[in-house]
């Protein structure tokens, strides 16, 4: 009968090291390439006249950006609906980053900051779908209102935020960070 | 016909044990550990499916008995907790790929089982080989350990351990070898099942990303395979 006692008191040891074992393991995903975007368009179509619709691109973000079309022309006094469009034209054929955007819209944000001396507001219209406290704005669509005409910039930068997206810019790191020239008439 | 070769090999070994078992079964103690093999559900890895468990074959290591009052039948019982360790990886790369980071880190301890279980065994005695077959019932209690998840930007989440208790039911076989009058080896084959319900929470998840589930109610089954010391009078 001793022995088995002795059985019995080894495999409680033995149960109790097993459990002891338990160690934490770790997997690190391999480190990827940075999303590639090369191309932001802002396409503003005039409320009041759906005909008139305004764009600005700037090309070649991943080398030298080119801003030679990146001038917004707007009207004063003006309401206008606006997308902003993300390509990537390193790829073959281009890859519509916009809709990639969307797909992850609970981790990005669009800042729109127009200079202090340029008359315009921008209010994003759309939200994504994190659970409360959020929905938070997303930016793919926005609302453009001039006021008096004047000249300036418009700054746009996309906010990553992966697991900190609290419907603020400061969380995160920047996809995209580049500016427009705003021209209101 | 591998299959079929090893099934009448066992046949033609339980018919040659059933002819010349005359003796009774002796009661024993034992011993035993192993490997917990996984199957179904509870041991894919893919991200997307909120069934997949993730689990890896792991080891099991417990304490088991039986009291023979006839010369064939007897009543035993088990104690044994089974750990499978997390196929992290393939969470950090869904993880990776859902919130777009270029790094995404995920670390967890293992799954733990911890079962108790009772139930009545028919054994044959030849000579110094007694052949086990067993059929048991009982509890288990489940512990899902929790999942850490670090997103580049320092930005982490958990889902947080949870535990649940659920029937739980073992078939098998087993082989025991005398090698000394009260002392010996034995090998055993068994199918364990068991189905907890999990109900799973995270902390500091603060955006809709990611693979997330609320519970988890799959089962855990497999095949073990054990080795023992015993003890038997």
């Amino acid at each position: 009968m001793k022995r088995v006692y002795t059985a019995i008191v080894f495999s409680i040891v033995m149960l109790s090291l097993l459990g002891a074992c338990n160690k934490e393991e770790q997997s690190v995903a391999p480190t990827i390439d940075n999303e590639s975007l090369t191309t932001v368009t802002l396409q503003l179509t005039n409320k009041a006249d759906t005909s008139d619709v305004v764009t600005a691109t700037v090309d070649d973000l991943n080398s030298t950006p080119d801003f030679s079309d990146a001038t917004l022309n707007l009207k004063a006094n003006t309401s206008y609906s606006g997308v902003i469009l993300l390509t990537d034209n390193s790829t073959n054929p281009a890859t519509d980053v916009t809709a990639e955007i969307k797909e992850r819209e609970n981790i990005h944000l669009f800042v729109y900051t127009p200079s202090s001396d340029l008359n315009l507001g921008v209010t994003i219209t759309d939200e994504d779908t994190n659970p409360s406290p959020g929905p938070y704005p997303v930016g793919l669509t926005y609302d453009v209102t001039t006021g008096a005409a004047s000249t300036g910039t418009l700054n746009v930068v996309l906010r990553h935020q992966p697991n900190v997206k609290d419907g603020t810019a400061t969380p995160g790191s920047s996809d995209l960070d580049t500016d427009f020239t705003v021209i209101i008439k | 016909m591998k299959q079929f070769c090893y099934l009448f090999f066992l046949a033609s070994l339980l018919n040659l044990t059933l002819a010349q078992a005359q003796e009774k079964a002796r009661s024993f103690v034992e011993v035993f550990g192993g490997i917990a093999g996984v199957s179904g559900n509870f041991s894919k890895n893919d991200y997307s499916n909120p069934a997949s468990g993730f689990a890896r074959t792991g080891a099991n290591l417990g304490i088991q008995g039986a009291w023979f009052p006839g010369k064939h039948f007897g009543i035993g019982a088990t104690i044994v907790q089974a750990d499978y360790k997390v196929h992290t990886q393939s969470l950090a790369e869904g993880y990776l790929e859902d919130f777009d980071v270029d790094e995404a880190t995920v670390s967890s301890k293992h799954y733990q089982l911890r079962s108790l279980l009772v139930g009545p065994y028919y054994s044959f005695t030849c000579h110094k080989f007694t052949l086990d077959l067993r059929a048991l019932v009982g509890i288990s209690n489940t512990t899902l350990p929790a999942l850490n998840v670090g997103l580049e930007d320092e930005s982490s989440f958990t889902q947080n351990k949870a535990t649940a208790t659920s029937f739980a039911y073992q078939l098998g076989a087993g082989l025991r070898y005398a090698i000394f009058s009260h002392l010996g080896l034995a090998l055993r084959g068994d199918y364990a099942s068991t189905k907890p319900d999990f109900s799973v929470s995270y902390t500091n998840l603060n955006n809709s990303s990611g693979r997330t589930i609320s519970m988890y109610h799959e089962k855990i089954n497999g095949f073990n395979g054990t080795i023992g010391i015993f003890y038997q009078f």
